[in-house]
């Protein structure tokens, strides 16, 4: 099977392959049916004709022999025969075969010796001996009492027929004859619309006697027949110079010394004629045919596809994220069905997205996608990693005199940029409680080194907060002042609270000695304390040790350190 | 020709022990052995002899047939026609040795006909063409015609050389078999012939179907 690149293509090739099939075999069907049909009615034709020609040459050999007949009862031609004298016996065949219309009379001796002839070329039908040319016929005629049959001289075609002369028995032959010529088989062609020949066969050779046939022509048919006297009786071909011709042979009564045939022939093209101008009509049919199926196949095709291709285009766009597009089909079939669960399926991304995008902006990217792509239930699991609590000092008090849209403003932009730097180093934003930020190294995701990277995104968050600070006072705006805690340790992280809303968040001691470190940066005057087991885990960053505290939930004091 | 077909002629003779008669006794059969009926058997002397005294025959037509089909005489011999049917008949020979007409005729007597010269004389009649009937006229007084065993006798001969002829209307060579035979005293000469014979058409017409068959 051929790969086709379309449905549509497909689709049409199957429907034209199949009607090109019914098509092309019903044509030749029909045409082999009607060839046949032809063939057999040409052939009846051509039968009919033969056994006409062979019933008007018997029917004419049984006039001369009644005639004949009557001849051979005729008083006064007795007398004449009796009278033994040449003259007499000549002039009254010629009288006799007048009245006959015959073409040609002889009077032969009971052997066969030519007594007296009258008509055209009668010498041609007496041997050198005397005796009459076919001694088969009168051999016939001996046997049988009286004999008919055609024979040939010269390829000139005779029909002959023999009584005896009674007087009062048989003592001499009358032979009656008429030459078949042009004028009899013209007429029977007009008559038949076939071609006449008359055929010797001498020892298998083909001689033409005489025919309708052009001379070119007649030579071919002579040449071509063959050994064709096997199929007597049956139509066959017979190709010519021109044309191939439906070919009838008919042996007729001959009683000479050779075998005579009539040879029916009609041109193949004019008996088919009929018979292309269907096929034509067939083929102009099939044309038409293909050209409608062409069409109409076309615009089912497309029916089917056109509502495809827009699916394909519409999936595209879905890919790309573009939901606003909508494919309006509004068939009960199963396209339309399918059109249908598209749009809805591009209704439910769309939902989908827009919760996703909104999960992402309240929460932090990360823990949304944990929540997405993780069944969300209560509970969690404990985890080492870093806290990092911030806190602005003295933002309350300053909030209080300021408009709420300026300080709402002020903190939008610290928490952006802060925000910024914990993504930088690979952090997630847990919340935001009012100013503060609670930011974790390893949770949801694992992260190598947390505790070091959380120290180092504090130190840049100072930095940070400097450069804001300048940024601020050019605005004219209060500057802030920010503390950070940083404790490393297992704490137990999940989604916490109902099971209708939940928090994804950490909770345990370390957690709270996180909160408690940011708030004691006050006291100490450093920005950022970090506790005993982050320094522990910071590799090369400096710190200054600020000394011991007591924490409450802590029995031993902790000690507590600023990254220098 | 396939007309000229080989004659075969066996010739028997037995001489009997004791002299009863100077006669000779002919056996003519066809080619298939069968009897041949109505062959003319006759001795031809060899030297002058004088023949029987004038004599008459009749052939009657009768149911549209002559009757005899077949005659022998004498030369001199007188025929008459005899017309027993009622109808007319024309009766006519156009044969050499004599060509006669009577014409038309419903006459119960018909003119004497004279037979003088030797051969065969066919007798038809013009309008029935069945009606064939041979004459056959001979210069001997030995003649004699073939019974229906194909037997015929003739018997006082006076002994001496003779031409033993044979003749039948059907026989294919259409004359006469002749054979030297001489006929000694007191003897009882048998002879047999085959004669090849055409078939009845050519010398005895068949009568329409209509017609009642009359025995010879």
């Amino acid at each position: 099977m051929p790969q086709f690149k379309s449905f549509r293509s497909r689709i049409l090739s199957f429907f034209l392959g199949l009607i090109i099939v019914i098509q092309v075999s019903s044509l030749y069907f029909v045409d082999y049916a009607n060839t046949q049909n032809a063939r057999v009615l040409v052939g009846e034709a051509l039968n009919a004709t033969a056994q006409s020609f062979r019933n008007q040459i018997l029917t004419r050999n049984i006039g001369l022999t009644q005639a004949g007949r009557l001849l051979s009862g005729d008083f006064a031609f007795k007398t004449a025969y009796a009278s033994g004298s040449t003259g007499t016996i000549s002039t009254a065949l010629d009288n006799h075969r007048r009245r006959v219309s015959a073409n040609l009379m002889f009077l032969l001796s009971i052997e066969g010796k030519l007594v007296a002839s009258s008509g055209s070329n009668t010498e041609f039908f007496k041997s050198a001996d005397g005796m009459f040319y076919f001694p088969e016929f009168i051999n016939n005629a001996i046997l049988n009492g009286e004999a008919s049959g055609l024979v040939s001289i010269d390829n000139e075609i005779y029909s002959l027929i023999a009584v005896p002369l009674l007087t009062p028995v048989p003592t001499a032959w009358i032979v009656l004859g008429f030459q078949i010529d042009d004028e009899l088989i013209k007429e029977l062609q007009s008559e038949s619309h076939s071609h006449i020949s008359l055929l010797t066969n001498r020892e298998g050779n083909w001689e033409i006697g005489i025919s309708t046939l052009s001379t070119e022509e007649q030579k071919i048919l002579a040449e071509n027949l063959g050994m064709k006297n096997a199929i007597i009786g049956k139509t066959f071909d017979l190709a010519s110079s021109s044309a191939t011709f439906f070919t009838f042979i008919e042996a007729l009564p001959s009683s000479g010394n050779s075998s005579i045939y009539a040879i029916l022939q009609r041109n193949s093209n004019d008996a088919l004629a009929p018979y292309y101008r269907l096929r034509l009509i067939l083929i102009a049919l099939l044309i038409a045919a293909l050209i409608i199926s062409i069409v109409a196949g076309g615009a089912i095709a497309s029916s089917v596809t056109r509502p495809v291709r827009s699916l394909v285009h519409l999936a595209g766009q879905i890919q790309k994220g573009e939901y606003q597009n909508k494919i309006d089909l509004y068939q009960k079939d199963e396209l339309g069905q399918l059109a249908s669960a598209f749009n809805d399926m591009s209704n439910g991304l769309y939902e989908r997205d827009k919760v996703r995008n909104l999960l992402g902006k309240v929460i932090s990217p990360e823990i949304a996608e944990e929540l997405i792509n993780k069944d969300v239930k209560l509970g969690g699991e404990e985890k080492e990693m870093t806290i990092l609590f911030t806190d602005l000092r003295n933002f309350t008090g300053m909030s209080e005199k300021r408009p709420p849209a300026e300080v709402l403003s002020l903190l939008n932009e610290y928490l952006t940029r802060m925000t910024g730097i914990i993504d930088k180093y690979g952090g997630v934003v847990d919340k935001y409680i009012g100013d503060a930020i609670m930011a974790l190294f390893g949770a949801p995701l694992d992260l190598p080194e947390h505790a070091q990277k959380a120290v180092r995104c504090a130190i840049e968050m100072n930095t940070a907060l400097i450069q804001l600070n300048h940024d601020f006072e050019k605005k004219g705006l209060p500057t802030l002042e920010m503390g950070i805690g940083i404790n490393t340790g297992n704490v137990v992280v999940g989604n916490m609270g109902s099971r209708d809303r939940l928090n994804y968040t950490v909770i345990g001691d370390n957690v709270n000695l996180a909160a408690r470190l940011e708030s004691i940066t006050k006291e100490y005057q450093v920005p950022i304390i970090v506790s005993e087991a982050t320094r522990l885990q910071s590799g090369q960053i400096n710190f200054k040790n600020l000394g011991r505290i007591k924490v409450k939930g802590k029995q031993d004091q902790v000690t507590i350190y600023t990254p220098t | 020709m396939t007309l000229k077909r080989t004659i075969v002629i066996m010739i028997f003779i037995c001489l009997v022990d004791f002299a009863q008669a100077d006669s000779l006794s002919v056996k003519v059969t066809n080619a298939s052995g069968q009897a041949v009926k109505d062959a003319i058997v006759y001795l031809q002397p060899k030297s002058a002899m004088n023949v029987s005294e004038v004599s008459a025959i009749e052939i009657e037509q009768k149911n549209k047939l002559f009757n005899p089909f077949i005659s022998v005489i004498p030369t001199g011999t007188i025929a008459t026609f005899p017309n027993h049917d009622g109808i007319g008949h024309h009766v006519y020979s156009f044969s050499k040795s004599k060509t006669f007409e009577l014409p038309l005729s419903e006459e119960e007597l018909s003119q004497k006909i004279l037979f003088d010269k030797p051969g065969v004389v066919t007798i038809g009649c013009n309008i029935h063409d069945w009606m064939v009937a041979y004459i056959y006229i001979v210069d001997t007084p030995y003649f004699a015609k073939t019974n229906s065993t194909g037997l015929a006798n003739l018997e006082n001969i006076t002994p001496g050389e003779y031409e033993l002829h044979i003749w039948h209307p059907g026989s294919i060579i259409n004359k006469d078999s002749v054979s030297n035979i001489t006929i000694a005293q007191s003897q009882i000469t048998q002879e047999a012939f085959t004669l090849d014979i055409r078939p009845d058409y050519f010398w005895k017409p068949a009568p329409p179907p209509d017609l009642e068959q009359q025995e010879y």
